[in-house]
């Protein structure tokens, strides 16, 4: 694990920790709804909103979360060096999004800047436990650089033998 | 009663009630103007150089321009930026970052963590990612969740 | 599978099995193999006899370099069962196939003439290559003894013809160059999206240092986004250029030529063929992290759910027994 990755996922846990603390709310605005405020236009209700975190490894990878009274949006900047980072991460992404109804947490679109995001509501934290919902984002976000790193290893050693075993037949 | 209920526009009987963005700003705090925030900077930069790095961050953390111009807060921010990175250039050791965090009173400390957060969010800060995060680290083992959580919830922002 | 195979597996398979199997029956297939070539197998004259069709994409690019004189030279030794006839409706070339008189012929026989069959396509596209070679051929005798460096030697070589082959139709094509000391194969390529083209771009770049690493006998590979100076004027927008700079050791008379020229020719299969199985491992790779993802995240859910998410009907306890509903 490189030097700053810790530092980076302690700080992530501990802010998630503080703050998943939601509670159920209806909305103020529209009788008999019920709906996440983070997600709603909160020109009307600044108070159900509360502070945003940034943290950031560095200028590529880093995470948003903006917190609500009832919902909490994450969303994660995952690290793109090269092209091909940025096509496996692109597709990455695509690929867990098209299966968000499996994900509960998943948002379907990403937030405007950010690769991928997640939405847990107080019915998510009734139905399942904080703190594994926490340790799911951290391995998320662990395992996520892994794969991509390995897919691009992958790629390149393929590329190699293949360009070897066209070219060798020649001779 | 008129028989024309219906029409009845209920929500000029009963004005909005809703909270504004502006209502949720402290009112119990003087404001800060740039002047002061420019000399206490000045001041920092001051006890930096002498190598007073407790009583520098003491000092940035204490005048926090929490009513202020943009601007102003920009400024302070940056200022402990500067405080922040010449403590960690000046102390190889982590645990030395420690003894600094120590030292702060709870209210500091909360400043603190205000400061971590707004400077990620900052291209500057971002450049130096390892280095806040690192500071984080060490303020979250000393003081635990509270200073995030009222964070999170204080509408004193920085 | 690393290659891809030269021959066309079906038409192997299916001539195997009409011309071991000693009896009548009939046949009709459309075969079709890479760069939308196209086959058609079909008994003929009380199901004796079985024409073999091909058409070709680029068959009169194939025309103008002697391509029937290649492949009637090319199936000479079968003449005793195979002759050429008219080309059959919406195909460029026929064979018919004697099926009485190839019974009676030895199994050697009737191996090769299977093998070289099912190599049609091959066969058929090998006529501008064997045409560029011998141009070179000739550029060589011609420049053995001459200053090869001199200007009008260099403008000579310069005006040279480029020989097209619109193997796919409109957009991709071969270009040959021959000279006297190389030749020079310029295959154009497009790329389907995003994803191919940085593929692609990983691939060629192997290609391209594959020689100057491992495989320094290996024709030099170049990569350009624009047209090489050659083919300047005969290009479309959106156009990747791979160049093989084929050297005299390559170029050898006999079976080093022969094989050259079957390999080359797939050069476009094989390269995007890649990128697709890349492409695919890629899914299933993903495929399987997202499914350990959503074990982690059902991880969060409490005790009555297994890995998969699903509700675990019958909770026991501890000696074993299950609830009472």
């Amino acid at each position: 694990m490189s030097q700053s990755l810790k530092p980076y996922l302690t700080a992530v846990r501990s802010s998630l920790t503080a703050a998943i603390c939601l509670q159920d709310f209806s909305s103020q605005l529209v009788e008999r709804h019920n709906r996440p405020e983070i997600e709603v236009s909160n020109t009307h209700n600044p108070e159900l909103i509360l502070n945003p975190m940034i943290i950031s490894r560095n200028e590529n990878e880093s995470i948003l979360i903006e917190t609500s009274i009832n919902s909490i949006r994450i969303s994660i900047k995952i690290k793109q060096a090269d092209e091909i980072e940025q096509i496996l991460v692109h597709k990455f992404t695509r690929f867990l999004t098209s299966r968000a109804e499996n994900f509960f947490i998943l948002r379907r679109v990403p937030i405007k800047g950010y690769d991928i995001s997640f939405l847990i509501t107080n019915f998510h934290t009734e139905q399942m436990l904080k703190d594994k919902l926490v340790d799911f984002i951290i391995e998320f976000m662990e395992d996520v650089d892994k794969e991509i790193s390995e897919m691009k290893l992958f790629l390149n050693a393929r590329a190699r033998v293949i360009a070897e075993s066209f070219l060798i037949p020649f001779d | 009663m008129n028989s024309d209920w219906r029409k009845i526009d209920i929500d000029a009987l009963e004005p909005d009630s809703h909270l504004t963005k502006e209502e949720l700003i402290p009112t119990n705090i003087p404001e800060t103007t740039k002047q002061q925030i420019i000399e206490i900077s000045q001041q920092i930069r001051s006890y930096l150089s002498s190598g007073q790095f407790q009583n520098a961050l003491i000092l940035g953390l204490d005048n926090v321009p929490y009513i202020a111009e943009e601007e102003t807060k920009e400024i302070h921010s940056k200022t402990i930026f500067e405080i922040l990175c010449s403590i960690k250039n000046n102390n190889s050791k982590l645990s030395d970052l420690k003894n600094f965090i120590i030292d702060l009173n709870d209210e500091q400390q909360d400043v603190l963590i205000k400061y971590l957060y707004k400077n990620m969010s900052t291209d500057y800060g971002q450049k130096q990612g390892g280095l806040l995060l690192q500071w984080f680290e060490k303020t979250v083992e000393v003081t635990g969740l509270g200073p995030i959580a009222r964070y999170l919830t204080d509408r004193r922002t920085v | 599978m690393l290659q891809i195979e030269q021959n066309n597996l079906l038409i192997e398979s299916t001539l195997t099995e009409r011309i071991f199997s000693n009896t009548f029956k009939s046949l009709d297939r459309i075969v079709s193999d890479f760069d939308f070539t196209t086959y058609h197998l079909s008994s003929i004259e009380n199901k004796t006899k079985i024409l073999i069709s091909i058409n070709l994409k680029c068959w009169n690019d194939l025309a103008q370099y002697g391509v029937t004189q290649i492949l009637s030279e090319k199936y000479q030794p079968f003449s005793s069962v195979l002759s050429t006839t008219d080309a059959e409706q919406g195909y460029n070339y026929s064979f018919i196939l004697d099926l009485e008189s190839a019974f009676d012929q030895d199994q050697d026989f009737k191996l090769s003439l299977i093998n070289e069959l099912s190599l049609l396509k091959r066969n058929s596209m090998a006529a501008p290559f064997c045409a560029a070679f011998s141009r070179y051929d000739e550029l060589f005798k011609k420049y053995a003894n001459v200053n090869t460096y001199s200007e009008e030697v260099q403008m000579e070589l310069q005006n040279e013809k480029v020989i097209i082959i619109k193997y796919r139709g409109l957009n991709e094509s071969i270009y040959l160059k021959p000279s006297f000391d190389r030749v020079t194969i310029i295959f154009s390529t497009m790329f389907q999206d995003e994803t191919d083209k940085i593929f692609g771009k990983v691939f060629l770049q192997e290609f391209v240092d594959a020689r100057k690493r491992s495989v320094q006998t290996a024709p030099q590979v170049l990569y350009n986004t624009e047209a090489p100076l050659d083919i300047a004027n005969d290009v479309k927008k959106g156009e990747h250029f791979v160049t093989f700079v084929l050297f005299p050791r390559h170029l050898t008379i006999g079976d080093k030529r022969e094989n050259c020229i079957s390999h080359i020719q797939l050069f476009r299969s094989y390269f995007h063929y890649h990128i697709k199985c890349s492409k695919a491992y890629m899914h299933s790779r993903m495929r399987f992290r997202v499914k350990e993802f959503l074990k982690i995240l059902n991880r969060a859910k409490p005790e009555n759910l297994d890995d998969d998410g699903k509700v675990i009907e019958t909770r026991k306890t501890a000696s074993g027994r299950t609830f009472v509903k």
